[in-house]
């Protein structure tokens, strides 16, 4: 069962529209993406920017980035809590997205192009969620710089269909001692609303259920049975920085409840 | 558990205007600041305090910051958000280099 649950969420992918217009090219162009959930936009950007080359203004310049109706997407969060915080569940049709470039806003802090910033980010997030597990980051710590990369590729590669073993196997080595551990330790959670702000927090295993958290919690695209334990859905959910990733849509309620 | 759990809904209670207490903690070569233990306001980000060390330690090189000497929290992570996570006995710990000290 669990293993059923981890190849549902390594394989999720969402539909992209990714389109540039004037003044940063010639015309209104589009590209269609299949996104892997787990892995950032900024892992797309040369893709993208290929197809893109003979549109290109090149009068324009600057850094990329990619906005959703006038909001930034910040380059540090998986594109699938980006979909979930924006797009309702079960929605058929692709996310369009905007590529912009030049006045990069504040927000992002990140240089797109630096797949290396992007990489510290993880590993910092890889530890910090470590940490917040275990009490130190140990584990993360004496992981070989080879077990690391082996880690991040895993995800990051343009076709990670076939590493979840990779992933897993060294997964499961740093989760064996918390999972043996039955009762108080804390799961690794960082909650949104379905606005930008996102909050950290260290929610106990046993006692905090998902609904606790909200009406509707949504996490890879799934609306989250309520009476189940936040240790119980980590070690199926679990992104591959060590988070588990929820939204929740309070608003929008009802309509879950029709859909289910 | 259930101490843990009346501490949190204290911790819930506070408003992102709440003070933080910060110590400073040089690690390697790094000159130690005047003030190691400040006080701040809770909605300022973990870029804003790497700030302040720089401006402290008067340099333009890049600073490398951790918590409780594990990790580096993502820049735009509030300080209130920090604290609730990882103050030990209501203090949060913050180490910093001039080079990268914990990958």
């Amino acid at each position: 069962m669990l293993d059923a649950i981890r190849e549902r969420v390594w394989l999720g992918r969402v539909l992209i529209r990714v389109v540039v217009e004037e003044p940063y090219s010639i015309g209104k162009q589009e590209y269609l993406l299949q996104a892997n959930r787990l892995t950032y936009l900024p892992l797309y950007l040369p893709e993208i920017l290929r197809y893109f080359q003979p549109f290109i203004d090149h009068n324009s310049d600057g850094q990329w980035w990619f906005e959703y109706e006038n909001t930034p997407l910040s380059i540090s969060r998986p594109i699938g809590l980006l979909f979930d915080q924006y797009i309702k569940p079960n929605s058929s049709t692709p996310w369009v997205i905007k590529l912009r470039r030049g006045d990069q806003p504040n927000a992002l802090l990140l240089d797109l192009n630096n797949i290396e910033s992007l990489k510290t980010v993880w590993v910092n997030a890889f530890k910090e969620s470590a940490y917040i597990r275990d009490g130190n980051a140990k584990a993360v710590m004496s992981l070989s710089k080879e077990d690391q990369e082996i880690l991040w590729q895993s995800f990051t590669d343009a076709d990670a269909k076939n590493t979840l073993q990779e992933f897993w196997t060294r997964m499961g080595q740093l989760l064996a001692k918390t999972k043996t551990r039955s009762t108080n330790w804390s799961v690794p959670v960082r909650v949104y609303d379905a606005e930008v702000r996102g909050k950290t927090s260290q929610l106990y295993a046993p006692s905090t259920k998902v609904n606790t958290l909200g009406e509707a919690v949504v996490s890879h695209g799934i609306l989250l049975p309520q009476d189940l334990t936040l240790g119980e859905i980590y070690f199926g959910l679990v992104y591959p920085d060590g988070f588990l990733h929820l939204v929740c849509r309070k608003e929008e309620n009802s309509k879950y409840k029709i859909q289910r | 558990m259930s101490e843990d759990r009346q501490e949190n809904d204290e911790v819930e209670q506070l408003s992102d205007y709440s003070k933080v207490t910060v110590r400073f903690l040089p690690i390697g070569s790094v000159k130690k600041l005047k003030r190691s233990v400040i006080s701040v306001y809770g909605n300022q980000t973990f870029a804003s305090l790497i700030n302040y060390v720089k401006r402290q330690l008067n340099t333009e090189n890049s600073l490398f910051c951790y918590i409780n000497t594990s990790f580096a929290p993502q820049l735009n992570t509030k300080l209130i958000d920090l604290s609730e996570c990882y103050a030990i006995e209501g203090i949060l710990n913050v180490s910093y280099c001039d080079t990268v000290a914990f990958g």
